[in-house]
């Protein structure tokens, strides 16, 4: 067992303080006043928190969301991603078990499905990556069996290492029981319709596997404007290009089982539909989506991160049925209230916040059912 | 500066082709060379023809998306490097005609179509680019000459040649009497914001200038995706970022009597806009905005070309005014009749179709009022 995971277990939930203050952070946040609020109620949580493990879910009485955008910082992934700062991320927060459970208590989230953010844990070197992919799934699987039905597992897998990741895929699923896994929209500049990636996308089919995708920036893309950081328009135009790659190259019409869940209410697609659908015309394309592109992109699943606003989710709900809306923060970027606080003021029914909230991530995550 | 008359005497453009969807059919493609022909020998006396220009009934629409390819804009570019396999840019390249313009914009209802270039970044850094913007320039106004209250211009700079486009803006302005200026998204690497274009922007706003803005994929971003075309995804994209730097560079607010048009509802800048005012909200950029960062973006103008869908729209109306929102085609790629059928369902009032047919850009352009 690595030591860091003895740390989790034997720590009560105040585990990792060291990430806390992390050296990358800039001296202000996003969100700057809530995450010193945040720091200040790290220790009150901490005890909040090793109640609420075992059977007890403090959480469970109100709305019991299940948050499928939720990040975690493993030791070892801040140690390993902070040595290779490009301007992808413009800050990491301060993160912690405790401080996760503390954000998801207070914004009535049971259930936080947890996924690495960009960068991602690829950096050029294939033993690295598959060692960090492999912490990473290990430090999240620990969390799941310290709090019991608080966290599921999205499991990082390192690709563009196709060998890797499909070891990696039998590892995280049948020995961790991991929920999905988590892709960066590219890697690598490819996007996940190349070529490389269909066995990945064979056996993930096969397994009828969820892959939530999460944004990055393309290398083209990083530091084009001053005082823009790339999580602010190239995450958006990224997850758009990752469901175009996947789309147009046959990949999700090859593989109906793959539950597929992208980011941000989709990137930027649903504004720009009709470049989709008409492109779709062509030919060659129609000939990849024998049902049709909107078959697929009605099928997709979209999260609520950073769009819990009628700008993003007016459009999105113009595209897909609400079933296809999961409830995500992106914590510890945003928390869990402000999304909750946005997606009233979207004009969803009482109805349909539930579902967004709950009822259809059960579908993709029975066992949280209980 | 030989005056040549852009009307195709030989071709009367009133209602009178049989079908405009056989357009790129050989037929059509025989009868347009010929009206070419003609236009490049009629005189200006083809000017005549201005009253049959009498203003249509009907929606009266003010089209600021509407692309043109004078005949020596295309031979000095080559069709070649104007043309990228699309349909669309088939018509533009090697069919377009002052009369097939009028020709979709009857049937779509467009009073008045304000033209720019097509495929604007072929002209950029083009060793001659001061010569061919300047008889771009001129050829439009031609055609304001020739149809009255039909055509207006937005006049194409040699971007990213700074000099070269001060002039061009002063004997465009002053002489063409030119609408306003049309600009790439981008010139290579650098945005609208980009500190060098800052002398653009300051004699802009001393003449209180439009500046219309066109999509295409910057370099950065080329051969992105293989076998999909740049138009799809990083066209909005390129919107959006120049729009945020417009914005974070501080010109928005620094040049305050610019009228910004942005194409295709603003890129994807509306559906992303939370992070627009999550960003400006940061301490790198506080004091930036001293009234804020969307006061900024509603003064800006979004035009609906290739955007007039509910997906689009629905997003944009959810903070946008009406004001700000004006009709456009992207003509030759997509028709007047069709944007328009977009914005019945996209669930706009007849109110509000009024005033983004024709009410909004009016104001902006009082002489087609």
């Amino acid at each position: 067992m690595n030591p860091f995971l003895q740390a989790t277990a034997g720590a009560g939930g105040v585990v990792l303080t060291g990430a806390v203050d992390c050296a990358c952070c800039p001296p202000f946040s996003l969100t700057g006043e809530r995450f010193a609020a945040g720091r200040r109620a790290a220790a009150p949580a901490a005890r909040a928190s090793s109640q609420a493990r075992g059977k007890s879910r403090a959480a469970a009485a109100g709305a019991r969301r299940i948050d499928t955008h939720h990040h975690y910082y493993p030791p070892s992934y801040l140690k390993e991603s902070s040595k290779h700062h490009d301007g992808t991320v413009s800050h990491t927060p301060p993160w912690s078990p405790a401080l996760t459970l503390a954000d998801m208590d207070r914004g009535g989230v049971e259930t936080a499905i947890l996924s690495i953010s960009a960068p991602g844990v690829w950096f050029g070197d294939k033993a690295a990556a598959r060692v960090q992919a492999r912490e990473c799934n290990e430090y999240g699987a620990q969390m799941v069996r310290d709090y019991p039905g608080r966290f599921g597992l999205f499991a990082t897998l390192p690709l563009p290492d196709v060998k890797g990741a499909l070891r990696e895929i039998e590892y995280a699923f049948d020995v961790l029981r991991a929920d999905g896994v988590v892709m960066m929209t590219n890697f690598d500049d490819k996007w996940l319709g190349d070529p490389l990636f269909a066995p990945v996308f064979d056996e993930l089919e096969r397994r009828k596997a969820v892959v939530y995708t999460h944004p990055t920036v393309a290398s083209c893309c990083r530091n084009l404007l001053p005082g823009v950081p790339g999580s602010m328009i190239e995450f958006g135009t990224d997850t758009t290009r990752t469901m175009a790659s996947l789309l147009f190259s046959g990949t999700t019409s090859r593989c109906p089982n793959i539950r597929f869940l992208f980011s941000h209410a989709g990137g930027t697609m649903p504004f720009i539909t009709e470049r989709f659908t008409r492109l779709a015309a062509r030919k060659d394309l129609a000939a990849k989506l024998p049902k049709g592109v909107m078959h697929e992109l009605k099928r997709f699943f979209y999260d609520t991160a950073q769009s819990a606003h009628p700008m993003a989710l007016n459009s999105l709900r113009e595209l897909v049925a609400v079933s296809q809306i999961l409830f995500g923060t992106d914590y510890p970027y945003r928390t869990a209230k402000d999304t909750v606080k946005g997606l009233t003021r979207c004009g969803f029914s009482a109805g349909q916040l539930q579902a967004i909230d709950r009822k259809n991530a059960l579908r993709l995550f029975p066992r949280f059912k209980a | 500066m030989q005056m040549v008359s852009t009307a195709a005497t030989s071709i009367p453009w009133q209602g009178a082709w049989p079908c405009s969807c056989c357009l790129p059919g050989g037929h059509a493609r025989a009868l347009f060379a010929a009206s070419r022909s003609a236009a490049a020998k009629s005189s200006a006396s083809g000017g005549k023809k201005s009253k049959a220009a009498a203003r249509p009934a009907g929606p009266r629409r003010i089209d600021v998306h509407h692309h043109f390819a004078p005949p020596r804009y295309v031979k000095d570019l080559g069709a070649k490097n104007l043309f990228n396999g699309s349909p669309g840019s088939a018509r533009a390249t090697y069919e377009w005609t002052p009369a097939m313009s009028l020709e979709d914009m009857d049937k779509g209802g467009t009073q008045t179509a304000v033209t720019s270039v097509y495929n604007g970044s072929a002209l950029a850094n083009h060793p001659q680019a001061r010569r061919i913007a300047r008889e771009t320039n001129e050829y439009a106004a031609q055609m304001g000459r020739d149809y009255p209250g039909r055509f207006g211009s937005f006049a194409v700079l040699p971007l990213p040649d700074v000099d070269g486009s001060l002039r061009e803006i002063e004997y465009a302005l002053d002489v063409l009497k030119a609408d306003g200026v049309f600009m790439m998204t981008s010139y290579g690497n650098q945005w609208l914001g980009d500190p060098a274009f800052k002398p653009v922007f300051e004699e802009l706003n001393r003449r209180k200038t439009i500046v219309y803005t066109h999509p295409h994929g910057p370099d950065a971003t080329e051969g992105i995706l293989p076998g999909i075309p740049p138009s799809v995804i990083e066209f909005g994209t390129d919107t959006t970022r120049t729009i945020a730097s417009m914005l974070f560079s501080g010109n928005a607010v620094r040049f305050p009597n610019v009228k910004m048009i942005y194409s295709h509802a603003g890129g994807t800048m509306p559906f992303i806009l939370e992070r627009f005012t999550r960003i400006a909200d940061t301490p790198q950029h506080k004091g930036k905005f001293p009234r804020g960062i969307l006061y900024e973006i509603k003064k800006f103008y979004y035009e609906i070309a290739q955007a007039s869908h509910p997906y689009a729209m629905s997003s944009l109306r959810s903070f946008m005014p009406i004001s700000q929102i004006l009709f456009g085609t992207d003509f030759p790629y997509r028709s007047a009749a069709d944007m328009g059928r977009g914005l019945v369902k996209s669930g706009f009032s007849p109110r509000e179709i009024a005033a983004i047919n024709h009410g909004n850009a009016a104001k902006l352009l009082p002489r087609f009022a």
